[in-house]
C-alpha cells in the first residue's frame, strides 16, 4: 500500500521521488574463534612497513636514490670521458680507476648518510620524548629510527655503487674501442631514466624529467672536453 | 579473581602509530573482543585518546605493554567492568 500511496504522491505532485531508501546491508558478524585464527606473527616485511609507516622511511629513500645514483653516473661519467679525452687504452687502468672511484662513492654514502640520518633520527627521538614525557628508545618508535638510519645508508650507498658499475660495465665486456662509446650511452641512459624516476615521483612529464637529467650530463660532458681541450694546449 | 570485561584508558600517544594500528594491536590481543578509540585532543606532536576495551577477559597488563612498545602512556584508568556481566552505571538522582 504505501508503495501506490507514493505513485499517487508522485503523479499529482508531478515531481520525482527525492532519493530512494536503498536496501539496509545485513553485517554477519564473524564468529570469534574465526577472527582469532586470523591473528599471526609480524613477517620481516610487514615490519618494514610498519616502520615505514611511523617514519615515512621510502620518501626520503627515494630521495637518496635519485640524489647519490646521479652522483655515480656523472663521477664515473666525468671519469671515462676524461680517459677518452686523454686516450687511454689501457682497460684495466679504467676500470680499476672507475671501480675505485664507485668504491669510495659507497663508502662514503653509507656512512655520511648514517650519521646525518641517524642524528636527525635521535633529534625527532628527543623532541618527541620532550612531549611524552617518557623514554622512547626501547618502543617501536626508537627501534624504527635505528632502522630507518641503516636502510637509508644501505641505500644511499648502494644507489651510486649501482650506477656506477652499470658504466663501467661496457669496458669488462667489450672492446675498448667500442666500449667508450656504449659506456656514454650507458651512462645517459641512466641519467635518463633517474629523470623518469623522479618524474614518476612528482607525477610531472617524465620525458621532460627525464631531458632535465640527461642535460647534466650533456654539461659535464661539454666542461670535461673544454677542460682535456686546454690541458693539451 | 574475577575477569575484566570493560576498560577505559587515558592515553597519551605520539601520532604515529595512527589510531586505527593500535587499535587493531590491541584488538588482536587474547580475550579482547573489540576497541573503540577516541580522540579528545590533538597537539603538535602528541594526541590524547580515549581507549575503551570490551571481552571476555581484558588483560591490562598486555594492554599496558602494547601502549607503551607504541610509544604511549597509560595517563589514568577512567573506568573499568568487572565480572560475569557488564554492569552499566547507574544513575542517581545527584
Amino acid at each position: 500500500m504505501p508503495d501506490d500511496r507514493q505513485k499517487d504522491v508522485k503523479k499529482d505532485r508531478g515531481y520525482r521521488q527525492p532519493f530512494v531508501i536503498k536496501e539496509r546491508k545485513v553485517i554477519v558478524q564473524k564468529p570469534v574463534e574465526q577472527v582469532k585464527n586470523q591473528r599471526h606473527e609480524k613477517t620481516s616485511i610487514e615490519t618494514y612497513k610498519e616502520y615505514n609507516r611511523i617514519l615515512n622511511i621510502d620518501s626520503i629513500a627515494r630521495r637518496y636514490i635519485a640524489m647519490n645514483g646521479f652522483d655515480g653516473v656523472l663521477a664515473i661519467l666525468g671519469i671515462v670521458i676524461s680517459s677518452f679525452i686523454a686516450g687511454v687504452a689501457d682497460v684495466k687502468l679504467i676500470i680499476s680507476v672507475c671501480l675505485g672511484a664507485a668504491v669510495a662513492m659507497a663508502v662514503s654514502g653509507v656512512w655520511g648518510a648514517y650519521m646525518a640520518e641517524a642524528a636527525e633520527r635521535k633529534k625527532e627521538l628527543k623532541e618527541l620524548e620532550g612531549s611524552m614525557l617518557t623514554r622512547l628508545k626501547k618502543t617501536k618508535i626508537g627501534r624504527a629510527g635505528d632502522f630507518a638510519a641503516l636502510v637509508i645508508a644501505l641505500i644511499d650507498g648502494a644507489a651510486p655503487f649501482i650506477a656506477g658499475i652499470f658504466v663501467i660495465m661496457p669496458f669488462i665486456l667489450l672492446p675498448i674501442n667500442i666500449a667508450y662509446y656504449v659506456s656514454f650511452v650507458i651512462a645517459f641512459a641512466l641519467l635518463f631514466l633517474l629523470g623518469i624516476f623522479l618524474g614518476k615521483i612528482s607525477k610531472e612529464n617524465l620525458i621532460l624529467s627525464g631531458i632535465k637529467m640527461l642535460f647534466a650530463g650533456v654539461v659535464i660532458m661539454i666542461i670535461v672536453f673544454l677542460l682535456g681541450a686546454s690541458g693539451h694546449k | 579473581m574475577s575477569l575484566v570485561r570493560r576498560l577505559v584508558l587515558d592515553v597519551l600517544k605520539p601520532h604515529s602509530p595512527s589510531i586505527v594500528e593500535l587499535s587493531q594491536m590491541l584488538a588482536d590481543t587474547e580475550g579482547i573482543d573489540g576497541v573503540d578509540i577516541t580522540v579528545y585532543e590533538i597537539d603538535r606532536k602528541v594526541e590524547n585518546v580515549k581507549v575503551t576495551l570490551e571481552g571476555s577477559d581484558v588483560n591490562m597488563e598486555e594492554v599496558e605493554r602494547i601502549i607503551q612498545e607504541n610509544g604511549g602512556t597509560v595517563h589514568s584508568v577512567d573506568k573499568v567492568s568487572t565480572g560475569r556481566k557488564i554492569v552499566e552505571e547507574a544513575r542517581t538522582l545527584q
